[in-house]
């Protein structure tokens, strides 16, 4: 009786043994994977195989003009636009001289005095003459692009942002983005109430990117676009091109618009340490800075520009801070979608 | 390192094994030793602090239980101070962070980035009912430093429990009997614990942290009915899954574990239920805690008071915020309800005690999960939305959504909750059918584990 116990459970247990043996190929280069420094051990989801048609953007540099005269034709225009803050939306009528040109120009005495070096004309990360407080109306031909935070903020904002178009979605990378038709929608508004009596956003139809950007009913002028933090698991230099392809795909669809391109909020710290201990040590603020510090690149500050929510919702430590977001996770407490969008008003070109 | 790690199950635990069995049996507790430290070692890489303490406190409750023993006259002082230096250290390291906001100004707060060692949670219960126990004659204290320090640190149970009792566990370390069947019953147990925690607590707990992430006002009822019991089933199949892991592991070598859950999802009564859940804990608390107060040989208001402090010591033991307190309040109020008069009706009316659980138990862990009290009220009004509501803004279809995302998870844990694996199991251990079933579950573990990198076992935070 022992015996045949005895040889029963030694059958179980090479069973058992030999499950491990099999799942051996998967449970071993997952173990390596794990390794700091192993091949494969920074980004371990696939690249999307999406045929982009736009190579990532070129921020624009006076030496793309070739009008002769452009932008700039008398010093004192110049001069007088880099003291003044210019209050018009119109961002593609030449305003705002860069170092280039200033270089370019022959000093005249004729300079007043308050006239500043283009170099320190342009605050650091603000446009010239510096971020404008806008209202609601700023918004009535905006377009915000982006991820499960922007979905957030067009669903959780109720007020702020009700008059702009919102094509967002929870788990978007930008090249799903690029390439999927999905409802485009209003911001959420309080006032609205649909057929089941709830307040929420309104429903605009079903598009792809490319038909929005063209479509002559939505005419947009200001582009918002947020993405990074879905595609965290491929390398930097992807994410920060497929972005840079989208503000292309932009600014040919939509020449008349300015482009805010987004810095990814940052994951509150303890949503890094848990992602840590289950073996996504990539899904961290470290990676999200330098996709960040990529898709900052991309500002020319005359076509596009660059927000930072982290400002505003950051630690102050390369975290995002738990009073506006979820401590496990990275998203903000959904009070604080209203915060952002009000944020909003305060980076106005 | 948890146990449904790949750094566990493929690395440490074959390798110890080996180590194990190819020695000398008079030789496997010094390899036992060594595989308890590299363990605690490996858990906790980047702050070997926690080493050092769990170090300090067996040697200092070695001490502390030679002197009770040597010196009896006096144990009561030396079960005293035993007593204040392992609670004190382990509240200490629980509080200090959330007492240092209340009171430092911004940004001032030393202990803000104090953790909580591995495993103290559990192994200052253990020290405290070691020293109660020598005090008491229980048993002898621990002459040998190296034995004692093996049953303090006995990696299958000291990060997460089960919590076990010196006196039980002692003929254990002193003489095993090794045997194929035992250990094939371990890796049984084992497996049945991993399917637990990898293939239905895992794919269950992002339900609650994506809803919570939408923010209660946003959230319709049926959504959150279902985020509650979502939660429940998670926290259940993760602590239930690791305590049968740690009694497998210490099964194939040759230790015998207390059982630490008993299909608690079956339980009539919420007095019922904390007898089956976490077992061992509620068995220190009644031993050393409800019983020396007076436990119920006593008045009816004295028992209620003796019933109170174990409920607000299981609060406050579990967490250091606000919302442990309620629950442990909460608690009491119902154990204390059902003792003066309910329970009665609920032992004779199984529907009515099951029905009765079927709303307390998801409610109990709402209050156990919502760190935030704000968001625990808002929680509580979509939960009832009878109650007079405050601004929501329901997103149509949330819980159809939700539903279609989780129902091929949530179904098989609703199933499974009340007892039937551990039935089947109990009945039929052994055979060559039930075993091809774990196989299956095993590999699926491995597979989920591999792709997913698996989350960290939840009731270690505590």
């Amino acid at each position: 009786m022992k015996t045949k116990e005895t040889i029963q459970a030694v059958i179980s247990i090479v069973l058992f043994a030999l499950c491990f043996v099999i799942t051996l190929p998967f449970t071993s280069s997952a173990l390596l994977e794990r390794i700091p420094g192993w091949k494969g051990t920074e980004e371990t989801d696939p690249v999307e195989s999406v045929d982009y048609t736009y190579s990532p953007y070129v921020p624009y540099t006076p030496a793309q003009d070739t009008d002769p005269v452009d932008p700039v034709t008398s010093v004192e225009d110049t001069s007088l636009q880099t003291v003044a803050p210019d209050t018009s939306d119109d961002v593609t009528s030449g305003e705002g001289s860069t170092a280039a040109e200033t270089e370019t120009q022959t000093p005249v005495t004729t300079l007043p005095e308050t006239t500043l070096p283009e170099t320190t004309a342009r605050p650091l990360d603000q446009p010239v003459g510096g971020w404008r407080t806008v209202d609601k109306d700023y918004f009535a031909d905006a377009l915000f692009i982006g991820d499960s935070r922007t979905e957030g903020i067009c669903l959780g904002s109720y007020g702020p942002l009700s008059n702009a178009v919102f094509f967002s979605g929870e788990s978007w990378t930008c090249g799903h983005a690029m390439t999927a038709r999905a409802m485009a929608k209003t911001g959420s508004n309080p006032g609205f109430v649909d057929a089941a009596n709830t307040r929420t956003y309104y429903p605009l139809g079903e598009y792809t990117l490319e038909e929005l950007l063209t479509n002559g009913d939505f005419k947009f002028k200001k582009i918002y676009i947020m993405f990074g933090l879905n595609e965290i698991g491929t390398p930097v230099d992807y994410i920060v091109g497929t972005v840079g392809s989208m503000i292309t795909m932009c600014r040919t669809l939509c020449p008349d618009a300015i482009i805010f391109a987004e810095a990814n909020l940052y994951m509150t710290e303890e949503f890094v340490q848990k992602n840590a201990a289950s073996g996504k040590g990539y899904y961290n603020n470290v990676k999200l800075a330098q996709i960040n510090e990529g898709i900052k690149k991309f500002a020319d500050w005359k076509y596009v520009f660059y927000i930072d929510i982290n400002e505003l919702m950051g630690d102050g430590k390369g975290n995002a801070s738990t009073q506006y977001c979820t401590a496990g996770g990275a998203h903000p407490k959904w009070e604080h979608y209203r915060t952002w969008a009000e944020w909003f008003y305060t980076k106005g070109v | 390192m948890s146990f449904s790690s790949l750094e566990f199950m493929i690395l440490f635990f074959p390798l110890f094994c080996l180590a194990y069995y190819v020695m000398p049996e008079r030789l496997r507790n010094v390899v036992l030793f060594l595989g308890c430290a590299a363990f605690y070692l490996f858990g906790c890489t980047g702050d070997l602090s926690a080493a050092v303490i769990l170090a300090v406190s067996v040697v200092l409750n070695w001490l502390l239980g030679m002197m009770i023993e040597k010196a009896p006259r006096s144990r009561r002082i030396w079960l005293a101070v035993g007593v204040i230096l392992n609670i004190g250290t382990l509240f200490f390291f629980k509080y200090a962070p959330a007492v240092g906001n209340l009171f430092a100004k911004e940004g001032t707060n030393v202990f803000r980035d104090l953790a909580l060692p591995l495993g103290m949670s559990f192994y200052s219960f253990r020290a405290v009912g070691y020293l109660a126990d020598v005090a008491r004659a229980k048993c002898y204290a621990e002459p040998n430093p190296a034995r004692f320090a093996l049953w303090f640190a006995f990696f299958p149970s000291v990060t997460a429990g089960p919590i076990t009792r010196y006196p039980a566990m002692l003929p254990q370390l002193k003489e095993r009997k090794y045997s194929a069947p035992q250990a094939a019953e371990g890796m049984r147990t084992f497996i049945l614990g991993l399917g637990y925690k990898v293939l239905l607590a895992d794919r269950i707990s992002t339900l609650w942290y994506k809803v919570t992430e939408l923010g209660w006002p946003s959230v319709s009822s049926p959504l959150a009915w279902m985020c509650v019991i979502g939660y429940s089933l998670y926290i259940y199949f993760d602590f239930a899954g690791y305590s049968l892991m740690a009694i497998g592991v210490a099964k194939i070598l040759g230790f015998d574990l207390p059982e630490n859950f008993r299909y608690p999802y079956a339980s009539k009564s919420m007095t019922e239920f904390w007898r089956r859940w976490h077992i061992t804990l509620g068995e220190w608390f009644k031993d050393y805690i409800y019983i020396p107060l007076g436990g119920s040989r006593c008045g009816k208001w004295r028992n209620l008071f003796n019933l109170l402090c174990v409920w607000l010591f299981t609060g406050i033991w579990h967490g250091s915020t606000l919302n442990f307190l309620i629950w442990g309040l909460f608690l009491f109020l119902v154990i204390a309800v059902e003792k003066l008069f309910l329970k009665k009706y609920l032992d004779k009316i199984p529907v009515l005690g099951h029905l009765y659980m079927i709303v307390l138990i998801p409610l109990s862990w709402a209050i156990f999960a919502s760190t935030d009290l704000s968001e625990l009220g808002s929680l509580f009004l979509r939960l009832f939305p009878f109650l007079p509501q405050k601004d929501v803004f329901i997103i149509p279809g949330d819980w159809q959504k939700y539903l279609g995302q989780y129902w091929y998870r949530l179904l098989p844990a609703l199933l499974l909750c009340f007892g039937l694996p551990e039935k089947i199991h109990k009945k039929y251990s052994g055979k060559l059918w039930y075993d091809v079933i774990l196989m299956v579950i095993l590999s699926f573990s491995l597979w989920f584990v591999s792709k997913s990198g698996g989350d960290p076992f939840m009731y270690g935070n505590f």
